[in-house]
């Protein structure tokens, strides 16, 4: 009798577990992989007459299977779309007045902003992405040259089956060349909220076919190879995908003042101790027609310190780099000791007079404190108060900054030594 | 009227003289059933002693076994009432016996034995009979043992009527079972000596069936009993029992021989090194097996009869100086308390003597191997090993034993450290993925590279069915791969694993039923569950991924971490004969750390601090002896 009351007892007990488990919540967020779209990429404009338009790149997964059969693989990998609506959030539902599934924002890399947009504010953006549960904070923000939607209707990945891809491989490169930072929506809003310094975000464009007149003055105008003052949507070439990912946005609070080129990029990360290695050429200092190409790394973080002398403030920094050499042109022996130290440094002085131009820049332009120096000055203040009503743009404008680069060229590749090859005229 | 019958004749014992060697000495109260026993003998005795010499008549009636046990403690009891029988049936039948033994009977029992009866009627006989003891008429125990074996219906034993060649000639006859006795045996250890080699000594001295025991059987086993249940207990294990004319004692010749296998190849426990023979069905050969690899006379058997029809033995094998006298102590109680008609193999005896049945995990481990055996025993564990069951059964037994096999031991400690890992992998692995990639594919999409989630997207993309379904076919028609596989007979076998694995994986591909990553996953599983070295752990993972397949698809990463919490109790709360099933992980214990990492074999200092045994040390903290002395001559230069 006992033994019946319990087994019953049981039985109710299972039933009930049974019932909360499914009414769970889990229940209801389970989806099917081919009830969802799966969103890659969004770019948002700013269209005429106080519209928004969204344009999303969706993958499409039927390209992606193995098994053959009917237009498996002969079907595009991706679909770009875009729509028009005063609200960007209101683009969401019209997707699904010609889209079948619903979309999912969970595997989408990058956020396109067109320069339009970029210059009007796009806090708006970044905090309703940070607010959505779907999205990652780890996407990688990119501001375009141009509309968004050119960018992302044009951007076809030769190599790669899905813009997914290209995206995590493109930031891959900003490692070896560092031409255009690697900015994510958490990272840019994390500098928006710094206070101070004026956050980066990378620049992408569309490569034009026509011939633009700005490109040719650069191309005329450049003749110092350690600069590359080209941006993306400008970089002379032919062929390829029409996606470029160089330069950098710089911004004030959260609008877009300005565009750096890429060898600005590359010098404003090494002030910010974020590159990790790049291909530096330089003319050679004793053959004024040869050129020297050295590949370098970032060899420490940089130490910077902040003095308060007589004349105001003062920042002195010093960034280390390390490398080897990659091509000798005029088969002058640097590879020697004292050869060596001379081209180091140099070098060291050719970069420290690049960042010094692209701090005159930054003073100049008004873009402020790109380099988070304000960071080193936090440990001045004392409250919460006193950093928040700082000054920091003026301060900093008017901070004299020193750069000291110390390069050491650690290897000489596989040539150990240049000798001169006798050539038919000499003898 | 029965009470006071009774009454009145206990009464008239008391008064009539009767010399009773039984009673002589110190005299133990009668227990109820010794008493119900001596009535139940009296109206034989009352009958025949009417007139009968009361020697003669005592050696007639059959003895109350267990008074004349407690009675005579000093005297060989079977043999002295046996002589005092032969003689008696011998002047029954008036038949001539020879002469020194006529003499010394005569002698010794002259004043008694002055008249001479009647042989009895063979129905009177049958009568006064107790059908429990041998009777020394050869006929009443032929019709017995026709009785209990159902002769001749009973195909399976024979009864072989013979005379021995004394002088004079004897009959006899031997009854023997057919399939498990061996004809060779019984032809020239029985019946050749009988018939024949007891004519080179015709004349008898002594009695009878002493004579036929120590002079005339050549079996190396030869016994007396004159108790039909320990006859019957012989010749059905193969002994053959033969009964001669006027002995009220049966000789049980040992000629056991039936067909059985031989040691064989493990088959389901292979290692690549070490020993390679596995118990078969004969439990003699089990035990030889393991006391070949422990040459120790501390090793004790302990047999012990479960079965009430089956009388099968169980073999309780253990080192009496390492053991937990506890732990035996509990072996044996459960296997001796067990009331069951027959238990018919180890795997049924595993779950009488387990404490929890519905417990998913076993706890009880099973092996076919020897070695393995004697590893545990080693370290202070015991064996159960049943007659004609080719698996011995070793508790208390932990999770981490049951993933172990021998090859970790045999192998250098980095090879064995490298097998155990890949198993702990293949444990997780083998219940967990079809659960986990549900969870993954329905609530945590973002988790997985969207290179990979893309692919199997297009890969899904045209199977109609949802993943959970799609999950429960594949993982039905592997478990029916599985169990088909194992039934079909032998010739087509091989070929359904083929048949399965392409029909099912290419077909169910190409027909769109599955994605092919699911057949990954399945195959990756059943790897994996096949990695899992015990059978039975094998099968309990089997359905605990199906748990988790439900689990995964319900609630995602909360319902497998849900499942994982229940499952982490369920285990840590069971024990196997005591000992903690998660030992010496949880609780932790003080052990060799022999448990997810293999440690080198000089390190094998304590045996397992969870069995508590008597001997707590394996080996000195220096086990290689040249070690020490090396590092010695080290340290003097």
């Amino acid at each position: 009798m006992k033994d019946k009351t319990k087994g019953v007892k049981l039985c109710v007990k299972i039933v009930c577990l049974l019932c909360l488990i499914s009414t769970s919540v889990g229940c209801l967020g389970a989806r099917e992989t081919d009830q969802l779209a799966f969103v890659l990429a969004i770019g948002f404009d700013k269209a005429e007459n106080n519209q928004q338009e969204v344009t999303i790149t969706i993958a499409n997964t039927l390209a992606f299977s193995s098994t053959g059969g009917s237009g498996g693989q002969n079907a595009a990998s991706y679909e770009t779309v875009s729509v028009k609506a005063p609200s960007a959030w209101e683009t969401g539902n019209l997707f699904n007045s010609f889209n079948s599934r619903e979309l999912a924002y969970m595997h989408t890399k990058v956020f396109v902003i067109g320069e339009e947009t970029a210059k009007d504010g796009i806090e708006k953006y970044l905090t309703a992405v940070s607010r959505f549960r779907e999205a990652r904070g780890n996407s990688s923000l990119y501001i375009c040259k141009g509309k968004a939607k050119d960018f992302l209707m044009n951007n076809k990945p030769v190599l790669e089956t899905s813009p997914a891809k290209q995206i995590e491989l493109v930031e891959n490169t900003s490692k070896i060349i560092g031409y255009f930072p690697v900015t994510t929506v958490n990272n840019f809003l994390k500098g928006l909220k710094d206070l101070h310094s004026s956050p980066v975000a990378g620049l992408v464009g569309i490569h034009k076919t026509d011939k633009d007149e700005q490109v040719e003055k650069l191309l005329r105008e450049t003749t110092d190879p350690l600069q590359e003052p080209y941006y993306a949507g400008a970089v002379p070439r032919t062929g390829g995908n029409k996606a470029e990912f160089i330069g950098t946005a710089v911004f004030k609070d959260d609008k877009m003042v300005g565009v750096l080129s890429g060898s600005e990029t590359r010098t404003m990360l090494l002030l910010q101790g974020k590159l990790t290695s790049s291909m530096y050429n330089m003319t050679d200092p004793k053959h004024d027609n040869f050129n020297i190409a050295i590949n370098l790394r970032q060899a420490r973080k940089p130490e910077i310190r902040i003095k308060h002398e007589a004349d105001g403030l003062k920042i002195e920094e010093t960034v280390f780099l390390e490398g080897e050499f990659v091509a000798i042109e005029s088969g002058e022996n640097y590879e020697g000791i004292e050869t060596k130290r001379q081209l180091e440094q140099a070098f060291s002085r050719e970069v420290e007079k690049q960042a010094k131009e692209l701090i005159a820049k930054t003073k100049e332009q008004n873009y402020g404190d790109i380099f988070q120096y304000d960071r080193y000055y936090r440990k001045e203040l004392a409250t919460w108060e006193e950093w928040k009503n700082l000054n920091w743009k003026e301060i900093y404008d008017q901070t004299e900054i020193n750069i000291i680069c110390k390069t050491n060229i650690r290897r000489p590749g596989f040539l150990r030594q240049t000798l001169p090859i006798l050539r038919a005229e000499e003898k | 009227m029965v009470m006071t019958m009774n009454w009145w004749k206990e009464l008239k014992q008391t008064f009539t003289y009767k010399p009773n060697s039984d009673r002589e000495g110190f005299v133990l109260e009668e227990t109820p059933e010794e008493r119900a026993m001596v009535k139940k003998d009296r109206p034989v005795e009352t009958d025949q002693a009417g007139d009968a010499n009361a020697a003669e008549e005592e050696a007639a009636k059959p003895q109350p076994k267990m008074r004349s046990r407690l009675k005579r403690p000093e005297k060989i009891t079977g043999r002295e009432r046996s002589e005092q029988k032969q003689t008696k049936t011998e002047e029954e039948k008036k038949e001539p016996v020879s002469a020194k033994e006529d003499q010394k009977f005569s002698q010794k029992q002259k004043n008694s034995t002055t008249d001479l009866r009647k042989p009895l009627k063979m129905y009177q006989v049958q009568e006064d009979q107790d059908p429990e003891q041998v009777s020394p008429y050869l006929e009443v125990n032929q019709k017995r043992i026709e009785e209990i074996y159902d002769i001749p219906n009973n195909k399976d034993f024979i009864i072989r009527e013979f005379t021995i060649a004394v002088v004079p000639p004897v009959k006899a006859f031997a009854v023997f079972m057919e399939g498990m006795s061996d004809k060779t045996s019984i032809n020239t250890y029985v019946l050749q000596p009988l018939m024949l080699f007891s004519n080179f000594q015709p004349t008898v001295d002594g009695y009878l069936i002493d004579h036929i025991e120590k002079r005339v059987l050549i079996g190396n086993q030869v016994n007396v009993h004159d108790e039909f249940e320990q006859i019957v207990a012989g010749v059905n294990f193969g002994s053959t029992a033969v009964f001669v004319e006027g002995c009220d004692q049966a000789l049980l010749v040992e000629t056991k021989g039936w067909e059985h296998r031989g040691i064989f190849y493990p088959v389901n426990e292979q290692v690549i090194r070490g020993p390679q023979e596995a118990f078969s069905e004969t439990l003699r050969a089990n035990t030889g097996l393991i006391r070949k690899q422990i040459r120790s006379a501390k090793l004790t058997t302990e047999m012990v009869k479960v079965g009430e029809t089956t009388h099968r033995d169980v073999a309780i094998m253990y080192l009496r100086d390492v053991v937990n006298p506890k732990l035996l102590k509990e072996v044996k109680r459960r296997i001796e308390s067990l009331q069951v008609d027959g238990i018919v193999d180890s795997g049924i005896l595993e779950q009488y003597i387990e404490e929890r049945p519905w417990n998913i995990a076993p706890q009880v481990m099973a092996t076919e191997r020897p070695d393995r055996v004697a590893f545990h025993i080693l370290r202070g564990k015991i064996a159960i090993l049943l007659d004609g069951s080719p698996y011995a059964l070793v508790v208390p037994t932990t999770m981490f034993d049951q993933l172990h096999t021998m090859d970790d031991y045999f192998l250098r400690p980095l090879y064995g450290t490298f097998l155990r890992l890949i198993r702990t992998v293949a444990f997780y692995i083998s219940f967990l993925t079809p659960g986990i990639y549900l969870a993954i594919v329905l609530f945590h999409k973002e988790m997985v590279p969207t290179e990979l989630l893309l692919a199997i997207a297009g890969a899904r993309e045209k199977v109609p069915f949802p993943s959970l379904v799609e999950v429960i076919i594949m993982e039905v028609s592997f478990e029916l791969i599985r169990e088909a596989g194992l039934r079909v007979p032998g010739a087509v076998g091989n070929t359904i694993g083929i048949v399965g694995a392409l029909i099912l994986g290419q077909a169910a591909v190409q027909a769109n039923i599955v994605s092919p990553i699911l057949i990954i996953i399945v195959a990756v599983t059943g790897l994996s569950s096949f990695a899992v070295p015990y059978y039975s752990l094998q099968f309990s993972l089997r359905i605990i991924r199906f748990a988790y397949i439900f689990l995964g698809a319900a609630l995602g990463f909360v319902g497998i971490i849900f499942g994982l919490f229940v499952q982490m109790h369920m285990l840590s709360s069971l024990k196997s004969f005591g000992v903690p099933y998660l030992a010496p992980m949880s609780p932790t214990t003080d052990s060799t750390g022999d448990v997810l990492l293999r440690k080198p074999v000089f390190s094998w200092e304590k045996r397992p601090d969870f069995l508590n045994t008597q001997q707590e040390r394996f080996q000195p903290n220096i086990a290689r002896g040249w070690v020490k002395e090396s590092s010695k001559r080290k340290r003097k230069s």
